[in-house]
């Protein structure tokens, strides 16, 4: 008897006995996500396979790796175990045992965003991923998925979080404890509150002033500072702009439509002293460039937009200050 | 004394992770050169990503490796296609949940490095035979004839090739562990 996998390999090529065929129907039916799953790949078409070499891919990695000494993830006491690492080889015995206390103790992992730095994306071991919004900061340390996923957060990040029921993925605010098992969410951990929106799956908020907590589907909202805790339907559709950069405005007023832009953009939009303006706005942005936001402004709200630096002014059209 | 479990500990650790990345390291560049279409790329991206790794030190406690190594890569191409362009272009990666489901989904832009990845990781002489009907376009006996092996043996490497597909993708989820007759 033939192994399935062989007729298979016929059947694909249309060389198949009528007997073969019936084996083959048989599996179809038995297994029909993996049939269909192997046809696909079977007929991709491209199958320019390459060879890389290991050996040079290792010492090119390792040249890169002594050039970007200067790197965004700072693993706060790696220094120190280098330097520790080489002392230990030297003076055994004393040298020793204080590397030893040091390994002892946790490593905390800090990545940060400058102000200019939007939406930058950071993987966590277990295979999440973190986008951060500008300004914004996140930590964990070396125990991290050992039993519990816990990170800290100051500042805006975005969440997928890989599933994993044995192990709880929190988010810690200063007013917060977000916890989740897979899915995905924006954090915004302010100085004053913190605010959690959810996109996919759900999510567990509670409260670290008070025994408050809720549970949160998607498109739904908490908000937590010292004194209160709301959850509630999310209304803004722009809470994730600065991540997607698609926006939407519905009769928003020009003034919040600024705000919203101005989380996305680097280009940040400022107003004249003299500028006044009722204009209202109602449109979708798809991942715009600056140069067709400031055209659809322009004309939809007859103003003039000029550019400084890195700022860009709005002025009424007909100012006497231009 | 916890002393010396520590220091080989951590030498193990310097060993362990250079044969993870040799192990993988041809596999994973043909994998990002499916999403980038750039061999420069996707060297690049993969090099980039064992530094990561090996800054955080995380690897070696990483359950699933092939899986975690997989998803790193793609996310990282996603990334470096992100970069790349202008206007910034969010591709979101398709929700890890959908994976868990077992549903025999494998999205269009995953065909191509998920079969780049596969192919580089057949043994030498299943490669061989695999590649030549599938990129050469060869028939059974062509192929036969070309590398004097017998009909017989070019169908039980390409059956050889098939299962080991399915176990790639068993082991990814994209299909369910059905056991069969």
């Amino acid at each position: 008897m033939k192994d399935i996998y062989e007729i298979l390999a016929k059947h694909f090529q249309n060389d198949t006995t009528a007997d073969e065929e019936k084996l083959i129907e048989n599996f179809k039916v038995e297994s029909p996500g993996e049939y269909s799953a192997l046809k696909l790949l079977w007929f991709e078409e491209r199958v320019d396979v390459r060879e890389f070499d290991p050996e040079n891919g290792w010492r090119m990695m390792l040249a890169k790796f002594e050039l970007q000494k200067q790197t965004k993830v700072i693993p706060i006491r790696r220094n120190y175990t280098r330097i520790a690492s080489v002392a230990a080889i030297l003076i055994i015995g004393l040298v020793l045992t204080i590397y030893l206390l040091m390994l002892n103790q946790e490593t905390t992992y800090i990545v940060e965003a400058g102000p200019q730095e939007r939406n930058k994306m950071v993987l966590l071991p277990d295979g999440s991923t973190v986008w951060l919004n500008a300004s914004s900061s996140f930590s964990y340390t070396s125990s991290f998925q050992k039993r519990k996923r816990e990170v800290k957060l100051s500042g805006e990040a975005f969440f997928e979080v890989a599933p994993d029921p044995e192990r709880p993925f929190t988010v810690e605010t200063t007013y917060s404890d977000i916890i989740v098992l897979g899915t995905s969410f924006d954090v915004n951990a302010g100085e004053l509150q913190t605010e959690v929106v959810v996109k996919t799956g759900k999510v567990q908020v509670s409260s670290l002033h008070s025994s408050d907590k809720a549970l949160l589907l998607p498109n739904q909202m908490a908000v937590v500072s010292k004194t209160k805790f709301l959850s509630h339907l999310n209304t803004d559709p722009n809470y994730l702009s600065w991540q997607t950069g698609v926006f939407k405005f519905e009769n928003t007023p020009l003034i919040r439509v600024l705000e919203a832009l101005n989380s996305y953009y680097s280009e940040q939009f400022s107003l004249d002293t003299a500028f006044g303006s009722d204009c209202k706005l109602t449109a979708e942005f798809n991942q715009l460039t600056i140069g067709q936001v400031i055209e659809i402004l322009e004309i939809t709200c007859d103003i003039k937009i000029t550019n400084e630096g890195n700022k860009y002014f709005l002025k009424n059209n007909n100012s006497t200050n231009l | 004394m916890a002393a010396e479990p520590h220091k080989n500990d951590h030498l193990k650790y310097d060993e362990e992770f250079k044969k993870i990345f040799l192990e993988n390291y041809n596999p994973l560049c043909n994998y990002a050169r499916g999403f980038l279409n750039d061999s420069e790329a996707a060297e690049d991206v993969v090099q980039n990503l064992f530094i990561q790794l090996w800054e955080r030190n995380a690897l070696i406690s990483v359950q699933n490796k092939e899986h975690y190594l997989l998803r790193s890569t793609k996310l990282k191409c996603i990334d470096y296609l992100r970069h790349r362009s202008s206007k910034r272009e969010i591709i979101l990666p398709e929700f890890p949940e959908k994976v868990i489901e077992s549903k025999s989904e494998i999205s269009e832009e995953d065909i191509e490095p998920m079969l780049l990845y596969f192919a580089s990781k057949l043994p030498p002489k299943t490669r061989e035979v695999f590649l030549l009907s599938r990129q050469s376009k060869l028939t059974y006996a062509e192929i036969a004839n070309e590398l004097g092996i017998s009909v017989k043996t070019v169908e039980n490497q390409m059956g050889r090739a098939l299962k080991q597909m399915r176990q790639l993708l068993k082991a990814h989820h994209f299909i369910s562990l059905i056991p069969f007759l």
